[in-house]
């Protein structure tokens, strides 16, 4: 019977990325999406789970993946479980100024410009989700 | 595939070829890299063999662009793969930043 629905919780380090990617695109392949549907997973997840340990490094975060009852589409959930740090990860990049490459908040921008949809919601015990639907082919 | 790997390897004076995954945990690696190669004269980045990059690794391309471009020198991205060139389109970078085949 073919899964419909895998989540795990990570250690939040960034060596756990691949992990947490490679769970999801691995999913999106199984459920009979294209490569590039899989990719999209891959690189939504990279984004989100990247948030996730530069917002609380050290805590755990989930990430999980769900295809829906609806038509072609997969959501790909990403909480995150700790307090917010000073985000070290981030600052180690130049602030934007006029005239020059914006490099920030990048991730996120890119996730809204290859999902279908992305939502937050915090949660009663702390913990924070996004939620993005995919759109697979 | 050891996807957490990246390879860096300079082919040439100032020429570097990054293999693997650039991302939150690998960026830092080519950051020092780059770095390292200073910002006199340009320099080639080999793409051709990356197997994937996010924001983290598009943001230290992204800033290392730039320190060359303050001191009147090019950062090359060479043979970046469908992949690549789709993220540098969806992020506004592709007509930024210096490609070749």
């Amino acid at each position: 019977m073919l899964v419909r629905r895998v989540s795990r919780t990570f250690a939040g380090r960034t060596g756990t990325l691949e992990s947490a990617r490679s769970l999801v695109a691995d999913f999106v392949a199984e459920q009979g999406a294209s490569t590039e549907s899989s990719e999209i997973a891959r690189l939504i997840v990279s984004e989100l789970a990247t948030n996730a340990v530069e917002f609380a490094p050290d805590t755990d975060y989930a990430v999980a993946a769900e295809r829906t009852g609806e038509a072609e589409q997969i959501l790909i959930t990403v909480r995150s479980m700790g307090e917010p740090s000073d985000v070290p990860g981030h600052g180690r990049f130049p602030a934007d100024t006029e005239g020059r490459i914006a490099t920030r908040h990048r991730g996120l921008a890119i996730v809204h410009a290859v999902s279908e949809s992305v939502s937050t919601s915090a949660n009663d015990d702390g913990t924070i989700d996004i939620t993005v639907v995919l759109a697979i082919t | 595939m050891n996807a957490s790997r990246l390879s860096i390897d300079e082919i040439s004076p100032r020429e570097l070829r990054v293999s693997g995954v650039i991302d939150a945990h690998t960026a830092e690696a080519l950051e020092t890299a780059l770095t390292r190669q200073g910002t006199d004269g340009d320099i080639t980045l080999d793409l051709r063999s990356i197997d994937f990059i996010d924001s983290s690794g598009l943001r230290v391309i992204v800033t290392f662009h730039q320190q060359l471009s303050d001191a009147g020198n090019r950062l090359v991205l060479g043979g970046p793969n469908e992949s690549v060139i789709k993220l540098l389109e969806i992020t506004g970078l592709r007509d930024h930043l210096h490609l070749t085949e």
